[in-house]
């Protein structure tokens, strides 16, 4: 009775300190801004606008795991380095906006002042979006935080049916394997449980994106991590600040398991 | 010198054609190999030590071919080198966990 009161209070004051951090470094995103990438390694460099990813948008159409693994998208901002000939030649964006999939991306032979550029090179421009997010996401189930939407009931119900194959990208596969599920044991004593499946992240995101870059231990609870790193962007951090639930929702991770 | 009748002339073009060996574009080939061999990733804790030490030698393997692509293939060269590190840095853990369970 008292632990789980300690434990509340000091959840609380957690948060607070969570909420305090984040809103010192920059202020919270909005729904529609949460997950979004801007992109300007090379654009203005060469007199375009810097581009603008949303990963609201393309998470509703396909998994983590596809653009991720399989066409090759890095998971720190600006780091895969896309250039304009990259997509040209039908990979990275260009592996979808290729005039087929969706509308095509860069050309770097002429250079047509039209809108579909600046579909992409909208950062700082008036850009009318085929895509509005309010109307996209209105029958999206609510979520607390990030994006406003619990994307996973939201798979789970059918609203949205994220591909995970890309013909010409991905490699053709058996079915997977399903790996067991387990819960992550709280190394701190009086701690909830924290529940993770990883079955379903494995959906999500495939086996070699998690490790070993993101948890190399070997053996389940071998590697030790604490709250703290997570918030510095490392292990559950690296999807859970930016683009999964982020981590003030403390619950969705930190909650008893079902008995 | 009486000039080759023309369909003589195409017999032989037709000839020396077959007589090459058809290579798969270099490229092509390299993708082929890399789907090949990265295709099991989600499977390889079903596959023995082995199995996967084969994988990993593959991917060793393929690794200086794609490194050596030219210039005109820059976008092929980053692309592949990178989901080939990511596979085969995935194989070796699934290689130590097999380790790690029987000692
Ligand atoms: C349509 C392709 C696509 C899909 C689907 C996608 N991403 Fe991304 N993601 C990207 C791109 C592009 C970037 C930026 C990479 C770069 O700049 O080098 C990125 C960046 C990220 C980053 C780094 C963000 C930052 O601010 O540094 C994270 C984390 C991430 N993605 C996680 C996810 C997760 C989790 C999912 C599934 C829910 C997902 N992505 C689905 C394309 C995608
Ligand atoms: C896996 C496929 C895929 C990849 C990779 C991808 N996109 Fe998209 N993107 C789509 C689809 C599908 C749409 C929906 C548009 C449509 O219906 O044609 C879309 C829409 C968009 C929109 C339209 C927004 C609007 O409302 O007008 C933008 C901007 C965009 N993508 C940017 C990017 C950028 C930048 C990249 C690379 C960093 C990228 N996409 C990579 C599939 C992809
Ligand atoms: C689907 C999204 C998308 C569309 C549409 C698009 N681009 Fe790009 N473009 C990108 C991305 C992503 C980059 C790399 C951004 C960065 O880091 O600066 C880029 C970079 C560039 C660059 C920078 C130079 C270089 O070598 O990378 C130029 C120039 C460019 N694009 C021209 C164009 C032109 C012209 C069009 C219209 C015909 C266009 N782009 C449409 C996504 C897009
Ligand atoms: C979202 C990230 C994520 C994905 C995707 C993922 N894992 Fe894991 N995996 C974890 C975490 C977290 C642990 C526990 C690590 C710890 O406690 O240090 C773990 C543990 C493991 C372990 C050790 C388990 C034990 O009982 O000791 C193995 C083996 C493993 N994963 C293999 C895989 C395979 C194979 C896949 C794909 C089929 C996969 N993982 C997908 C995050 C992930
Ligand atoms: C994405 C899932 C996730 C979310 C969201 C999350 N945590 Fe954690 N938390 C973890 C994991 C994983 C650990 C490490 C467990 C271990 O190995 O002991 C942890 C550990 C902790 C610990 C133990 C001490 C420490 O620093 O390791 C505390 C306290 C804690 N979390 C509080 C919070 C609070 C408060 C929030 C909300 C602001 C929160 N957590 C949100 C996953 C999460
Ligand atoms: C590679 C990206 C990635 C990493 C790393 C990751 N997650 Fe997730 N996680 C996701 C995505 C995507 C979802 C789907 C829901 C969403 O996007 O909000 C999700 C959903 C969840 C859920 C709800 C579904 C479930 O599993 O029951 C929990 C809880 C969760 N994550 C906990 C964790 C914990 C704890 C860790 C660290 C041990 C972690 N996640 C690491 C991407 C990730």
């Amino acid at each position: 009775m008292k632990k789980s009161l300690f434990f509340t209070l000091f959840l609380l004051l957690l948060t607070g300190l969570a909420l305090a951090q984040t809103g010192l470094k920059k202020r919270r995103p909005l729904p529609h801004e949460y997950g979004r990438v801007e992109l300007n390694n090379f654009s203005e460099k060469a007199g375009r606008a810097p581009v603008v990813f949303d990963h609201w948008l393309h998470r509703a159409k396909f998994t983590c795991r596809l653009c991720h693994v399989d066409i090759g998208f890095a998971m720190q901002a600006g780091s895969t380095g896309i250039a304009a000939a990259d997509n040209e030649r039908g990979y990275y964006c260009g592996a979808c906006h290729n005039g087929r999939t969706s509308f095509a991306a860069c050309s770097t032979k002429d250079q047509p002042a039209t809108g579909t550029c600046d579909r992409c090179h909208s950062a700082g421009k008036k850009v009318t979006r085929h895509y509005d997010f309010r109307a996209f996401t209105e029958k999206l189930p609510r979520g607390r935080f990030g994006n406003g939407i619990d994307w996973e009931q939201a798979e789970a119900e059918g609203s949205i049916t994220p591909v995970d194959f890309l013909a010409g990208v991905s490699i053709k596969r058996e079915a997977l394997t399903p790996q067991k599920d387990f819960d992550l044991t709280a190394k701190v004593a009086g701690m909830p449980e924290i529940i993770f499946s990883h079955q379903k992240h494995t959906v999500w995101n495939g086996c070699e994106l998690c490790h070993p870059e993101i948890f190399l231990g070997v053996k389940k609870g071998k590697t030790q991590y604490s709250m703290t790193e997570i918030y510095e962007g490392k292990y559950c951090g690296v999807c859970h600040s930016s683009v999964a639930f982020p981590l003030i929702d403390c619950q969705r991770c930190h909650i008893k398991p079902v008995r | 010198m009486p000039r080759p009748s023309a369909s003589f002339s195409t017999a032989l073009l037709l000839f020396c054609l077959l007589l090459r060996p058809l290579p798969l574009p270099a490229v092509e080939e390299l993708k082929a190999e890399f789907d090949a061999v990265c295709g099991k990733t989600h499977n390889a804790l079903n596959l023995s030590a082995a199995e996967i030490n084969e994988l990993i030698g593959r991917c060793d393997a393929l690794k200086p071919r794609l490194e050596k692509l030219g210039p005109e293939r820059g976008t092929e060269r980053k692309v592949f080198l990178q989901r080939l590190k990511m596979c085969r840095e995935f194989y070796a853990f699934a290689l130590s966990t097999k380790e790690e369970n029987c000692p």
